[in-house]
């Protein structure tokens, strides 16, 4: 049986001309030396040599135990299955979806089945957007909007090609729908491997590093950003129509995917916090993306870490609290997410 | 509660993962292959091997399987292609392309298709194409919906099933002929009754489905660790063993079928079972183990563990000698191990 450290795994979603296989193509020459898999769901245009390139065709697979959100990818089941059978493993996996693949049965491979678990670790979701055309896709496709809510990393790319203004309005909006992500602006998918690999978008350890960025993500006392303000208590739906002109795909639009991130000082009661996640996630997991999470539960020491996509959730008690002050951050990003309800809902579980 | 002994008779190792296993018809050969991509012939009586092809199929081989006569060997693997070897010589009589980047499975007719002699069913992807005993193509492919992830001759050895995560196709060679069965749970393995009566599979979520061919009856079992790969039928269609985690599940499929019955476990192994064989003319069960772990059962014995042995790695194929005198196993190091209990 192996024992050895799971390869981590990197997923490359985007739409059609975004750039996905340009960024794989960057990582593959300038990875040299590391052995990567590519699974590829499309005809991409592979440069390189001497790199094991899989086709695969997407298959869903419906599992019937009873949780709707049980969709897994049974293709990369069978293909991650064979790759782990070499002795010589990879040091990595990079997985290209199509441009309208939806990253959730994806993601939620890793986490639930166990053989892919034994051998593999899902890293992070890194989603291109094209720049220049993204506006045209926004309203009219869904994957479109999916794939910025499940992203860890999202690269603005062709950047070259829009003016500034337009650059800045479409981080904002990306931003809104996604304040977890890390976004870089690109130009023919040039960036950094280390801003794509190993970026631990899954790992709880890694959550509390991250808590910063998304605290000042989701709004939470940012005066200076009233034009999208993400504030728990606003409901104040005007606040979406302070948009500026350049930003007019925008203009009368409530984006279905969002983000809620709530701040809340004091403890947690732990019956109540599971009785009230448990119901969330069985209610309204199909539409929740992914979800991540620093609790401070009342009696107990460590904070605690969580993280999830759709129903399936990962958690675990982290460091301890010490003297720091005792608080609460979370954040979720999904679809036709009700503010003021999960607002609600969560306070309900303070002390 | 006394084991028999077990002789090792002989073993030999490739060099990485092994991905496949198969005794020719007369028991004189044995063949394995490995996710390195190097296929070995054995000679069963004196453990040598007599070919040991290298690279025959590049990133990997994953099926083996002996025409009929004995005298040719069918390789498969992440190459895309199908190749026949003259197992005399150990040289290629043809090879093809089979459709897909990874060709994974490969099953001989057991009995010929009227003129048309042996056929060789071979899956690739979402495709299964007919090919002769000169490897030559017979008839128009089998194109099901979805990747192939099993395939084999029953009813005899006459008839072709094949199954795709969602449905199970059974092919008439002779006259075009199919029937469908379709699925709810993704399909990971299916095996039919020797008798045609029942048909099994093996899903990806832990449970098995059945279905009795001559009726429209259907069965469920849950509660499997596991999702499902391993099935064996005892010859006389009675006992199904299946695999799903360290417990081995031998169901009772006589009258009107599993459903409601307890099965036989066998416990014994610590680790997920990863392969299960009966004996083609007995009534021992083999099973291996993702620790190395091998045992021989007797199932509806009251002491049903026969006899056990381990190899270094995780066990990936067992098979028992067409007599049933030899049992050999292949480890994920590339361990070729035959053995015979006393």
């Amino acid at each position: 049986m192996s024992s050895t450290k799971p390869i981590p795994v990197t997923v490359i979603t985007g739409f059609l001309g975004a750039g996905k296989t340009t960024l794989l193509n960057r990582i593959l020459t300038e990875n040299h030396g590391k052995r990567i898999a590519v699974i590829e769901n499309e005809f991409g245009e592979i440069g390189i040599d001497h790199q094991l390139v899989i086709q695969s065709d997407e298959e869903i697979f419906e599992l019937n135990n009873g949780c709707i959100c049980c969709r897994v990818r049974g293709d990369l089941i069978r293909i991650l299955a064979k790759l782990s059978q070499r002795r010589d493993k990879f040091d990595s996996v990079l997985i290209e979806t199509t441009g309208l693949a939806d990253p959730g049965p994806v993601a939620q491979t890793f986490f639930t089945d166990e053989e892919v678990k034994e051998s593999f670790a899902l890293d992070g979701i890194v989603t291109v957007v094209d720049a220049k055309h993204v506006s045209l896709h926004f309203d009219d496709m869904r994957e479109v909007r999916e794939q910025i809510g499940f992203a860890d990393v999202i690269l603005l790319n062709k950047e070259d090609l829009v003016s500034p203004a337009e650059l800045a309005a479409l981080e904002q909006r990306i931003r809104k729908m996604n304040p977890m992500a890390k976004i870089y602006r690109t130009k023919d998918s040039v960036i950094a491997l280390d801003k794509v690999l190993n970026v631990g978008g899954f790992d709880l350890k890694r959550a509390l590093q991250l808590e910063p960025d998304f605290l000042e993500a989701a709004g939470h006392d940012h005066e200076h950003e009233h034009e999208h303000c993400e504030d728990p208590n606003c409901e104040d739906e005007s606040h979406h129509h302070h948009e500026h002109d350049e930003e007019h795909h925008d203009h009368h639009h409530a984006e279905d995917v969002t983000s809620v991130g709530i701040r809340a000082k004091g403890e947690l009661d732990e019956k109540k916090l599971s009785e009230w996640l448990g119901e969330l996630l069985r209610t309204k997991g199909q539409d929740i993306f992914r979800m991540k999470g620093v609790l401070a539960v009342k009696g107990r020491d460590m904070r605690f870490v969580f993280q999830g996509v759709h129903m399936l959730m990962d958690g675990k008690p982290d460091r301890p609290w010490g003297n720091d002050p005792r608080e609460n951050a979370i954040i979720f990003i999904g679809r036709n997410l009700n503010r003021a309800e999960l607002n609600e809902g969560f306070k309900s579980c303070l002390v | 509660m006394s084991l028999r002994p077990i002789n090792f008779v002989w073993h030999a190792k490739l060099d990485d993962f092994n991905t496949s296993l198969a005794w020719s018809s007369d028991g004189t050969r044995l063949a394995a292959g490995s996710v390195s991509g190097q296929v070995a012939i054995y000679d069963v009586a004196s453990g040598k091997a007599l070919h040991v092809l290298e690279n025959a199929h590049e990133d990997g081989c994953d099926a083996v399987a002996w025409r009929p006569d004995s005298k040719a060997l069918a390789t498969a693997g992440r190459d895309g292609k199908w190749k026949l070897w003259d197992a005399v010589e150990g040289k290629v009589l043809v090879e093809h392309e089979a459709g897909a980047m990874w060709t994974e499975h490969l099953a001989w007719s057991t009995k010929p298709i009227g003129e048309r002699g042996h056929l060789l069913a071979v899956g690739a992807g979402k495709q299964v194409t007919l090919w002769n005993e000169q490897g030559a193509a017979s008839g128009e492919p089998l194109k099901p919906q979805k990747t192939v992830t099993d395939l084999a001759w029953i009813m005899g050895g006459t008839t072709l099933a094949l199954a795709t995560s969602t449905e199970v196709i059974v092919h008439d060679p002779a006259d075009g002929d199919e029937r469908v069965f379709q699925a709810k749970d993704p399909i990971l393995a299916m095996a039919f009754s020797p008798s045609g009566k029942w048909l099994m599979t093996g899903n990806q979520d832990a449970t098995i489905h059945v279905w009795q061919t001559d009726s429209d009856a259907q069965m469920h079992m849950r509660g499997f660790p596991a999702k499902v790969r391993q099935l064996a039928w005892h010859r006389g269609s009675r006992w199904l063993a299946t695999g799903g985690g360290p417990s081995i599940a031998v169901w009772d499929c006589s009258g009107k079928g599993p459903e409601g019955r307890m099965p036989l476990l066998l416990e014994g192994h610590t680790e997920p079972v990863s392969a299960l064989h009966y004996q083609p003319a007995g009534d021992w069960l083999a099973s291996g183990a993702r620790d190395g772990g091998l045992a021989i059962w007797s199932p509806t014995q009251r002491e049903n563990q026969i006899s056990r042995a381990k190899i270094a790695s995780g066990v990936t194929r067992v098979a028992w000698s067409p007599d049933g005198k030899l049992l050999a196993a292949t480890g994920e190091e590339g361990e070729v191990q035959v053995l015979a209990v006393e």
